[in-house]
């Protein structure tokens, strides 16, 4: 798994590529709710992401409500359709924020933040 | 943020931080800063809680419990800084392994959590086993962060239920059901609209508790295919899902899809019931493996015999304990979770004559599991519904200790209708019982026809389209040479064992079926439907077919263009049920009782009005009461014999007149109508009801 992390002037932008299971949580935890405090604001570029399970949709619910408890954003950019798959299916899809591409998740992050 | 703290560890067991549990609740939950396990045996000697990493599968830590953990025979504790995505669990337990004196305990195996809240080893339906592996189901942990918008229970009072009994797995898994994950919770789920369109408001499925398809599974020489426990009724794990129905199950989301599933339903108005199996386990006899109960406390879990030998009152090898009182409370907290953390509306219990009985299999006038199962308060508003039989001979049908809570699977309405339905002579008495809601099995005690769940065919047995096309059972591909499966069908296959090119033949099944289908939706009590019925579904004459995985026992869903005929009667029917509250009234139609426009509440005619002939093949009643929507008032015949018979329609006062509803004598549309919608009939007019056919009338208003 592999996480880069770019920020420009409104938000963090993360991009995760490879799967995100109970193997790399803690560290991929981690590391966003860092960029997430940073900034308030953050995008997740979703693209690149294989396999996901249980322990990686807990990683963004947790994200998600860090966000909504401290007046900042999560948008999901560019799920992978199997990934939407799982979140739809487990009834978790409609919680999370998300956009199809990261240009309209940046955007739409402008206008959520004060 | 600063937290407080109480829950600090005093101890280390193998490097692992520690503290003594709080001892409830049972089963592994998450604490801050790491996880509560407790454990209960009264006859061990030790404990020892194993921990293994989820990614590798490989043993991580064996933490053997001190006595200092240990309240009366219950062990608990808090291991610190365990992520609870991270691993998986079982538990080691020693004591004497005497199997005379009813003990099995082995050191060396690692067992199942009975409390665990979700299973893996099974998570992908069919994908084979590492058989080598010598602990195959573990448990693990599941994060209770299901957000259920709101969810409430649809509440829907018993007699307005009908109820849809199906496979989880078999409702989609036939690649004509078009869905994204054929076989699934999340497949069920995109199937919602057609179940909303059938009109059924309710789905009891066959048992989704953790269980192994490959249990006792091996090739079928004569289908070369496996045999299978498709149908399921064997728990490996009792408060956890099947993982193998979940699209998820792989990524270990199994609960959440339930979840969301149950959400779904509720939202469309339909209630979920499950079908439960608490009369035993997975382990079998003696000759079985040892999973989870018997290396944990063999002699409170099972019921033995003086020698220590297994009673099997179910068939399957073994009998659970269950009237014991550590047990009993087993099987309580296992129904309040599935009501508190899934919303489930109800449970029907498989073969529940079981729990009637003592540790020593004898029968109880007032067996404190049932007691306490009705007089729950997280249960109280749950439907109950249980299979008044066991396989141990014990038949509870109308006597099943019920505390005015337990409604039963009513197998005399089952096996009354079929014989009707086949044209045996002399039944048009009994059928008028079974009409009235079995007043025979449910009056004297005043549970009333709510207590009754009316059905022609469930899962054990022919299916409806099997019913009117076999005569006896076709069970050779179960490979047990046809000796499987129950022999008294009560069936008839109108003129030709099996599929028929004969159009007459084929016709007059049609009609049989809508018989039985019309017979169902006007009778008193709750009516269940079989996944498929409506729209033809056959087994190929198998009335056993609980071992395969493949396409019959799935529902085709190409059925319903093929099967339009019978599937628009029987969503009309249901529509006709629900139009009509003189066919949901709570109690038994009396005919002493002022029902509406003069007629009593039940009223019997023949070819005359009032004159029934208990002793032919002719059933007609006209059922009536006031409503809160003015009088309402049907009349229902049928006729299963082979000739036509000319009625004389009971007289109505002035201003009404009889309109048809049903007519399964006339082909389709005219089979049929929205309610009030057929052709008025003339007053004092003969009604020619033909031969095998039933008809339903209701009073309407000349406009």
């Amino acid at each position: 798994m592999n996480l880069n992390i770019t920020h420009n002037s409104r938000a963090a932008v993360a991009s995760v590529t490879g799967d995100i299971t109970h193997a790399v949580s803690p560290e991929f935890q981690s590391t966003l709710l860092e960029a997430l405090k940073g900034s308030g604001g953050l995008v997740l570029d979703c693209s690149g992401i294989g396999m996901f399970t249980s322990a990686g949709l807990r990683v963004l619910l947790l994200l998600h409500r860090e966000a909504a408890g401290s007046g900042g954003c999560l948008i999901l950019a560019e799920v992978p359709s199997a990934v939407r798959d799982v979140m739809e299916v487990t009834g978790f899809w409609e919680q999370f924020l998300t956009r199809p591409t990261v240009g309209e998740a940046i955007a739409a992050l402008s206008g959520a933040l004060p | 943020m600063s937290a407080r703290i109480d829950l600090y560890p005093t101890g280390e067991i193998c490097g692992w931080k520690v503290r003594p549990g709080r001892v409830f609740p049972f089963g592994a939950s998450l604490v801050p800063g790491g996880v509560h396990f407790s454990i209960f045996s009264a006859a061990a000697t030790s404990c020892t809680l194993v921990l293994f990493d989820k990614a590798t599968r490989r043993e991580m830590a064996a933490l053997p419990l001190p006595e200092s953990f240990r309240i009366g025979d219950v062990w608990s504790v808090v291991v610190f800084g365990l992520d609870p995505e991270t691993f998986e669990y079982g538990y080691r337990l020693d004591g004497p392994d005497e199997a005379s004196a009813g003990h099995r305990f082995d050191r060396e195996k690692t067992l199942l959590d009975p409390y665990a809240r979700a299973v893996s080893g099974r998570d992908v339906w069919g994908n084979p086993p590492d058989w080598s592996d010598p602990y195959p189901y573990r448990g693990f942990l599941v994060p209770e962060d299901f957000d259920w918008a709101g969810d409430q229970p649809p509440a829907i009072a018993s007699e307005d239920l009908v109820i849809y009994e199906m496979h989880v797995r078999g409702f989609t898994r036939h690649p004509s059901s078009g869905v994204r994950h054929p076989g699934t919770y999340a497949g069920l789920v995109e199937k919602i609209p057609y179940l909303r369109g059938l009109g059924v408001n309710c789905v009891e499925l066959l048992p989704v508790f953790e269980f192994d398809e490959f249990e006792l599974s091996r090739q079928n020489p004569v289908t070369g295919a496996m045999n299978m426990n498709y149908w399921g009724y064997s728990t490996v794990g009792f408060f956890a899902p099947k993982a193998g129905y979940a699209a998820t199950g792989s990524a270990g989301m199994q609960v959440d899809e339930f979840k969301a599933m149950v959400r779904a339903l509720h939202a469309a108005g339909i209630e979920v019931l499950l079908d439960v199996v608490f009369n035993h386990t997975c382990e079998g006899d003696h000759r079985g493996p040892s999973i989870s109960f018997r290396g944990l406390d063999n002699k409170t879990y099972y019921m033995l015999g003086p020698d220590g030998s297994y009673l099997n009152f179910s068939g399957c090898g073994n009998s659970l304990n269950c009237n014991n009182p550590v047990v009993r409370q087993m099987v309580l907290d296992c129904l309040r979770f599935w009501v508190s953390e899934f919303h489930i509306d109800g449970f029907r219990f498989d073969a529940a004559a079981i729990l009637g009985r003592d540790p020593w299999g004898g029968p109880m006038l007032n067996p404190p599991l049932l007691e306490s199962v009705a007089a729950d308060p997280v249960l109280k508003k749950c439907k109950l519904i249980a299979e008044a039989w066991d396989a141990g001979g014990l038949y509870l049908l109308g006597s099943f200790p019920n505390y005015g809570r337990f409604s039963e699977w009513n197998g005399k309405f089952r096996d009354d209708v079929r014989d009707f339905l086949r044209g045996e002579p002399g039944r048009a008495g009994v059928l008028a019982t079974r009409l009235a809601g079995s007043p025979d099995l449910y009056e004297s005690s005043g549970r009333g026809p709510r207590a009754s769940v009316n059905f022609v065919t469930c899962h054990d047995g022919f299916t409806l389209r099997d019913l009117v096309s076999y005569n006896g059972k076709h069970n050779d591909a179960n490979d047990e040479g046809n000796r499987d499966g129950i022999d008294d069908n009560r069936s008839w296959n109108c003129g030709e064992e099996g599929d028929s090119d004969d159009g007459e033949i084929r016709q007059l099944r049609l009609r049989q079926s809508k018989n039985a289908l019309l017979a169902l939706m006007v009778s008193r009590g709750i009516p269940m439907i079989l996944m498929g019925d409506e729209v033809g579904r056959t087994q190929g004459g198998n009335n056993n077919a609980y071992c395969h995985d493949a396409g019959f026992n799935w529902l085709d869903w190409s059925l319903v263009e093929r099967e339009s005929d019978l599937l628009r009667f029987t969503r009309m029917a249901i529509a006709l049920r629900q139009a009509h509250p003189v066919l949901r009234l709570p109690g038994h139609p009396r005919g002493d009782a002022a029902g509406a426009l003069g007629f009593p509440e039940v009223s019997w005619h023949g070819r005359q009005p009032f004159e029934p002939d208990w002793n032919s093949r002719l059933v007609a009643a006209v059922i009536a009461a006031e409503t809160p929507a003015g009088p309402d008032a049907v009349f229902f015949a049928w006729n299963s014999g082979s000739q036509a018979e000319n009625l004389a329609l009971p007289d109505l006062p002035g201003g009404f007149a009889w309109t048809v509803e049903a007519n399964t004598g006339c082909p389709s549309p005219d089979d049929i109508y929205s309610a009030a919608g057929g052709p008025i009939l003339p007053p004092g007019g003969p009604f020619l009801l033909g031969p095998r056919s039933s008809v339903l009338l209701s009073a309407t208003k000349n406009s």
